[in-house]
C-alpha cells in the first residue's frame, strides 16, 4: 500500500500537464472523471453503486488546479456507514493513464450492537484509471486502494466521594481497501461500472471479498 | 498407508460415515453446541462477533441463530457425512451463556433419530438451590433423549474438587448418565483460569469417589489460551488408573489453533500409545462455523492414519465407544 | 478546572456528533479491609484478593448471576490487610464482594492436589452510598472458592 502511494507520487512528480484540465473541455467523459477522479473546473460525476456487501453514493466537481471536492457516503448492509467529504488533487493526467489522491475527512458508525464503532474516520485514498477507446473513452478499467484509520472514543465516568469525573480514551482501528473494476463509458454523460471490492475491514479480522454495480451521471452543464 | 479415504459428503442425498479402506464407519459427533444468540453474555457476543468474517459480524445474531438451529446442525452433520450428534445444554451465565435443557429438549424433538443430548444444571446459586438444581437436572435426564449430564467448570465457575458439588456426580452414576466435563482453559470472556477449574488433576478425588459414574474428560485438558497441550499427560494418566475414565479430542485440533494438525496428532497419538483406543470418544465442539464439523472429522481421520490406528481402532473412536459407553444404539450404515 | 471543562467540551462535542464509542460507568470506593485467619490454620503466607460485583446483569434474567471478577491481588509479604481505592463497573453490575484466601504453602494456587488446606472467606460491601467501606474478613473456609461462599 505504501509503495502504491509513494508510486503514485512519483508519477505525479513527473509532471503532469496541469494545464490539460485547466484548459478547455478535451471531451473526457464523466465515467472517466468519476473512476480516475480528478475533474476539469466546473465538471462534476456522480457515482452510485450497489453490490455486496457496499453501497456508495460519490459526488465530486473540480474546482481548478486540478482539485476536486469530493463527498462520499457508504453503507455496508445498512448497518455499517461512512459519510465523508475531501478534496481530490489528479496527480497524473496523461492519455491513458489518470491517478488521484484523495484525502477524506469522514465518521464511522456501525449500528451492530455486539460491534458498535462511532468515531472519527479519516481516509487516504489513490484512484488509478486507464481509459481507452476513442472519442469518450470508453473502456475504463480502474483500481482504487485506500487506507481509513477510525479513532474510537470510550467514555468512562467515575462517580466517587468527590462527584463525578469524566474520562476519555481511545481506540483505533484500521481498514484497508482495494477494488477493482471496469467502467464502460456510454456517452459523455453517463457510465457503467462492475468490479470487485476488496476490502480488509478492522484489521485484523476476516473480511469477504465484495463485487458491486454502478452508474456514473455528469458533466452536464460544464 | 495407502488405504483409500472417501468422506460421505458430496452431491445429492447425504451418504454417513467414513469409507476407509473399503470398510464404511458410522460416525457420531459427541460434542456440538445449539442455542440462541439471546442467550449468550455480551461480552461473549463481542468476543464471537469478532471473530466472524466481514461483513457477516455486522448482524452476527442472524448468523449464530442459523448455524445454532435444529436445521443449522442437520445441515453441517449431512455435510460431514455425520448421522447421529450429542448436543450440549449449558448454564454459564458468567461466560459462553446459557442453551436450557428444555431448549435441547426441543432439538430432540426435532430431530429423535439424530440426536442424543446431555442435560446441565445451575451451579450459581448452589448455597441456597442446590437440590432444586438437581432435582431439575433429574427430571431433566427423565427424557429419554437425555443421556448424560454436561458440566464445565471453567466456565460455570465451581472448582473441580469441590465435594459440595459431588451430589452431580451422585446423581449422573445412579442414573448410568455419563458426565462429559471439559476440561484445560478456555478463551471466552469470564472464564476461570485457575488451576482447580480447568485442571483435570483436581477431578481425581469426584472420580475415585464414584467408581459408578463414567466421567469423560473433554478437551484433555488442552490450554486454549496458550495453544498447547498442558492437561493431555494428566488426563492419561486418568484413563490408565480409573476405567470409569473415557477422553474426548475436540476443538484442539481445529484448523485455526492447529493450523498444522500437530497438536491433534500428538494427542491421538499418545492416547494409542497408553492402550487407551477404547477410551476414546470423538467429538468436535462444532458447529462454530460452517464447515467446522466437517472438516474437523476429517482432520481427526487424518490425525489416526497419521499415528498408525488400525480401521477397527478408528471404528472405536468414531462410533463404537460412543455406543458401549451411552448404551445406545448407532445407526447402522 | 481547566481539565474538567476541557473534558465538559470534548464530551458535549462527541455527543453531539452521536459519536461516543462505548459509555461505561464506574463506582469509586475508598476499600478498608482486615482479614483474621481462623485460628484452626496457620498463619503464614500471602493473602489473595478477588473482588467481585456481587450480582451481574442484575434484572434477574437468564443472564443474571451472583459474582463477576472484577480485580485480583496478591497482598504484600505478611500483609493482613489492605487499603485502597476499587472502581466498581456499574455498567457490569451492582455491589461489591471481596473475597480472600491465604497461601500457606506459597504456591499460588488454593489447594492444590495434595498440598494442606488453605482458609478463605468472604464478604459482601453493605452500603456504598458513601463511596467508602470498611470490612474484616475472617478467613476459615479450606479451600473454597468465591462461589461456594457466596451468595
Amino acid at each position: 500500500m505504501k509503495a502504491l502511494l509513494v508510486g503514485a507520487w512519483a508519477l505525479a512528480s513527473l509532471g503532469p500537464p496541469a494545464g490539460a484540465i485547466e484548459g478547455p473541455d478535451l471531451g473526457e467523459s464523466s465515467t472517466v472523471q468519476a473512476a480516475g477522479g480528478g475533474a476539469p473546473r466546473g465538471d462534476w460525476a456522480l457515482e452510485l453503486s450497489a453490490g455486496f456487501p457496499w453501497q456508495r453514493l460519490r459526488g465530486q466537481v473540480g474546482v481548478g488546479r486540478g482539485f476536486t471536492v469530493v463527498g462520499e457516503f457508504e453503507t455496508a448492509l445498512g448497518r455499517r456507514f461512512w459519510p465523508a467529504a475531501g478534496v481530490g488533487y489528479r496527480m497524473a493526467d496523461h492519455a491513458h493513464l489518470r491517478i488521484t489522491g484523495e484525502a477524506m475527512l469522514g465518521w464511522l458508525v456501525q449500528t451492530t450492537p455486539e460491534l458498535r464503532k462511532r468515531g472519527f474516520a479519516p481516509m487516504l485514498r489513490v484512484r488509478v484509471a486507464s481509459p481507452w477507446g476513442r472519442r469518450v473513452n470508453r473502456w475504463i478499467p480502474h483500481l482504487e486502494l485506500g487506507m481509513r484509520p477510525a479513532i474510537l472514543m470510550d467514555r468512562s465516568v467515575y462517580v466517587g466521594a468527590r462527584g463525578e469525573r469524566t474520562q476519555w480514551t481511545a481506540r483505533s482501528n484500521l481498514t484497508l481497501w482495494g477494488s477493482l473494476g471496469l467502467a464502460v463509458a456510454i456517452n459523455e454523460h453517463v457510465g457503467v461500472d462492475i468490479g470487485i471490492d476488496l476490502p480488509w475491514v478492522d484489521v485484523p479480522a476476516i473480511s469477504i471479498p465484495g463485487f458491486h454495480v454502478g452508474l456514473y451521471l455528469g458533466g452536464w452543464g460544464r | 498407508m495407502t488405504a483409500a479415504l472417501v468422506f460421505g459428503a458430496a452431491c445429492g442425498p447425504p451418504e454417513y460415515g467414513v469409507l476407509i479402506d473399503g470398510r464404511r464407519i458410522p460416525v457420531v459427533d459427541m460434542h456440538l453446541h445449539p442455542g440462541e444468540w439471546h442467550g449468550v453474555p455480551a461480552a461473549t457476543q463481542a468476543f464471537l462477533a469478532g471473530r466472524f468474517p466481514f461483513p457477516f459480524n455486522t448482524n452476527p445474531g442472524d448468523l449464530a441463530d442459523g448455524i445454532l438451529s435444529a436445521e443449522g446442525i442437520l445441515e453441517e452433520l449431512d455435510d460431514a457425512g455425520i448421522h447421529g450428534a450429542l448436543l450440549y445444554a449449558v448454564y454459564a451465565p458468567r461466560t459462553v451463556g446459557v442453551a436450557t435443557n428444555e431448549l435441547v429438549e426441543g432439538y430432540l424433538d426435532h430431530a429423535p433419530s439424530r440426536f442424543w443430548g446431555l442435560a446441565s444444571l445451575r451451579v450459581d446459586q448452589w448455597r441456597d438451590a442446590s437440590q432444586e438444581a438437581l432435582d431439575d437436572l433429574e427430571a431433566a435426564l427423565a427424557h429419554p433423549g437425555m443421556i448424560g449430564v454436561k458440566l464445565a467448570h471453567a466456565h460455570m465457575h465451581f472448582r473441580m474438587d469441590d465435594p459440595a458439588y459431588f451430589g452431580i456426580y451422585e446423581l449422573a452414576g445412579r442414573m448410568q448418565k455419563p458426565v462429559y466435563l471439559h476440561t484445560g482453559t478456555s478463551p471466552f470472556p469470564g472464564t476461570s483460569r485457575d488451576a482447580a477449574y480447568t485442571d483435570p488433576v483436581y477431578l481425581e478425588g469426584a472420580i475415585e469417589a464414584y467408581p459408578d459414574t463414567v466421567f469423560i474428560l473433554g478437551h484433555l485438558g488442552f490450554d486454549f489460551i496458550e495453544r498447547e497441550h498442558r492437561g493431555l499427560e494428566t488426563c492419561i494418566d486418568l484413563a490408565s488408573r480409573f476405567e470409569n475414565v473415557y477422553l474426548e479430542p475436540s476443538a484442539l485440533g481445529s484448523p485455526s489453533g492447529d493450523p498444522n494438525g500437530a497438536q491433534l496428532r500428538e494427542a491421538m497419538r499418545r492416547m494409542r500409545e497408553a492402550g487407551l483406543v477404547d477410551r476414546i470418544i470423538y467429538g468436535s465442539d462444532g458447529p462454530q462455523s460452517p464447515g467446522f464439523v466437517a472438516e474437523y472429522l476429517e482432520r481427526t481421520v487424518e490425525a489416526m492414519r497419521d499415528t498408525g490406528y488400525e480401521v477397527d481402532e478408528i471404528e472405536m473412536v468414531l462410533s463404537g465407544n460412543f455406543e458401549r459407553v451411552f448404551g445406545v444404539e448407532v445407526a447402522q450404515l | 478546572m481547566r481539565r474538567a471543562l476541557a473534558s465538559l467540551a470534548l464530551g458535549g462535542l462527541l455527543l453531539a456528533c452521536g459519536c461516543v464509542n462505548e459509555s461505561y460507568r464506574w463506582l469509586e470506593v475508598d476499600l478498608r479491609a482486615d482479614f483474621a485467619v481462623d485460628p484452626a490454620f496457620e498463619d503464614g503466607g500471602n493473602v489473595h484478593v478477588q473482588t467481585h460485583l456481587a450480582v451481574t446483569n442484575p434484572g434477574g434474567g437468564v443472564l443474571s448471576h451472583p459474582l463477576g471478577e472484577i480485580d485480583r491481588f496478591e497482598l504484600l509479604e505478611g500483609a493482613r490487610s489492605f487499603e485502597g481505592r476499587v472502581e466498581v463497573p456499574l455498567h457490569r453490575g451492582e455491589g461489591l464482594v471481596v473475597y480472600a484466601w491465604l497461601d500457606l504453602d506459597g504456591d499460588g494456587l488454593l489447594c492444590a492436589p495434595g498440598a494442606e488446606p488453605e482458609p478463605a472467606g468472604i464478604a459482601e460491601v453493605e452500603d456504598l452510598s458513601r463511596f467508602e467501606a470498611r470490612l474484616t474478613l475472617e478467613l476459615s473456609e479450606p479451600c473454597r472458592g468465591p462461589e461456594a461462599l457466596y451468595p
